[in-house]
């Protein structure tokens, strides 16, 4: 469902005709790579993807250039779908996940020791993708040290009873930089980073709390934070109650399903604070985008992520 | 360049619609209360905004219509862009202020509760106390953002109008081919 509304997010701006070149250039690249790393990234790439990314950093050029998408965007856009796919290879390994979008992830199906060699191959063919773009360059360097960054943190502030304001920080610098530096190669002016921010924030948020509905409506979906004892948006707010704080911080004494219906009863506020978000970076757009129309659209729709 | 002004004036007519900062417009409580003082000043320097924005006005379309329109507009080129500098610096000016008094009164429940938390016993800090600092960070946070915000726009029309005085000050020889083609900042 998330993947249709994204498709019709597409077509309603009008990108149809650069995601399916998009696509083109991700299957020719595939084709072109070692053989011996062939099948894993053909299992990576060639199935699934929303290209929600890529879209977004076709929208930020739309925002504020007129006319058809320059090579340079469209570069750009191939190489986030590159750097975005590195990301998730590694927190399948992180995280011990054996499927992602109902597939087995790249590690359960060819093992940690390509999944982690592919990654790295994968990301000198995105620098070498990108040629003479120096500020792509830049921009994609600044990408992979804060994903790298935030990880860690991430994984060092588990367990801890922390707040929002946390919350916000660590989930400013996963999902939130990424869409900064999609929101930066877009526009080539970084005017629109703080939206691309928020836009990332938001879409962090979203999949926090779509996770816990997961839990609560299917018995799926969010329970390795659970597990993990992850600061995701539903737990900062439910922990504000010691009991839900207690077992959160040690979950060998306490029981998991008891801090599951604790975050469950936070969905409303977690909706709420949500809809602040959106409300800012609508805000964001308005002020700071030529054209906000296909900024808004981006929003409207990562809003929806927790609603399904 | 007048563009720009008018661009530029014009939102001093939208200070009094309510910024997104966090704040509840029809929470806003009247002039009287604790904020009332403030609220009179900022009140003031809109009006005293507006009316800058209107005295440049007359004072454009005066230059143009006088005998010695020439002189006057050489004179009018120069003044004006200071007019306009100056109006829209004072605008977010006063915007900054209008936002800070709305993440206030958003957080005005909170931040008595803050002064009201008494200090927890022992290592452990209470919920109660994590609460308040959160929602004093969450208050810190919106006042940076605003400024940072406010700034931008600020940088964004000063560039404007930079652009604008470039193009109108462009000698009338280097038309055509040498027009300028790019922007002064971006």
């Amino acid at each position: 469902m998330q993947e249709q509304s994204t498709q019709s997010v597409i077509a309603r701006l009008g990108f149809e005709p650069e995601m399916a070149q998009l696509r083109e250039r991700i299957a020719r690249w595939v084709a072109g790579c070692s053989e011996e790393l062939r099948e894993a990234l053909e299992w990576q790439f060639l199935t699934g993807s929303k290209y929600f990314r890529p879209l977004t950093i076709f929208s930020c050029y739309r925002a504020v250039h007129e006319g058809p998408i320059p090579e340079q965007i469209m570069q750009s856009a191939l190489v986030i779908e590159l750097f975005h796919n590195v990301s998730l290879i590694i927190d399948d390994i992180v995280d011990r996940s054996p499927t992602r979008r109902g597939r087995a992830t790249m590690h359960t199906k060819f093992g940690e020791l390509s999944a982690l060699m592919t990654s790295g191959y994968i990301v000198a063919e995105g620098y070498l993708q990108l040629k003479d773009d120096l500020a792509g360059i830049a921009l994609f360097s600044e990408l992979l040290k804060r994903l790298g960054v935030a990880e860690c943190m991430q994984w060092r502030l588990r367990r801890q009873p922390l707040g929002v304001e946390d919350w916000r920080k660590i989930a400013g610098e996963d999902t939130g930089s990424m869409f900064e530096v999609c929101a930066c190669l877009g526009d080539r002016s970084s005017q629109l980073r703080t939206f691309g921010g928020l836009l990332g924030l938001l879409y962090h948020g979203c999949d926090d709390v779509g996770d816990v509905k997961g839990l609560a409506a299917l018995g799926g979906g969010g329970e390795e934070d659970l597990r993990d004892g992850i600061l995701t948006l539903p737990a900062a707010l439910a922990i504000r109650a010691p009991a839900a704080a207690r077992i959160f911080c040690d979950p060998e004494g306490g029981d998991l399903a008891e801090l599951g219906r604790h975050f469950v009863a936070k969905l409303p506020e977690a909706e709420d604070y949500l809809d602040k978000i959106a409300e800012e970076g609508r805000t964001e757009a308005r002020l700071f985008a030529v054209n906000p129309a296909p900024l808004i659209a981006l929003i409207e729709q990562t809003r929806q992520l927790s609603r399904y | 360049m007048r563009d720009a002004f008018l661009a530029g004036a014009a939102l001093t007519e939208s200070l009094t619609a309510p910024s997104m900062a966090g704040g509840n417009p029809a929470a806003r409580p009247p002039a009287t209360g604790p904020l009332g003082p403030m609220m009179g000043v900022l009140g003031a320097m809109t009006d005293f905004a507006a009316a800058s924005r209107q005295r440049f006005n007359e004072a454009d379309a005066g230059s143009r219509s006088s005998p010695l329109g020439q002189n006057h507009t050489a004179a009018a080129d120069l003044l004006l862009p200071i007019g306009h500098a100056m109006t829209i610096t004072a605008n977010r000016s006063v915007s900054y202020w209008l936002g800070l008094i709305q993440i206030f009164e958003s957080h005005q429940a909170n931040l008595v509760q803050v002064v009201g938390v008494e200090p927890s016993e022992g290592s452990a800090p209470g919920s109660e106390r994590l609460i308040a600092a959160d929602e004093l960070r969450a208050l810190l946070r919106e006042v940076g953002d605003l400024a940072t915000r406010e700034a931008r726009i600020l940088q964004n029309e000063l560039s404007t109008l930079d652009e604008n005085l470039a193009q109108s000050f462009q000698q009338p020889d280097l038309a055509g081919s040498y027009n300028r083609r790019w922007r002064s900042k971006v």
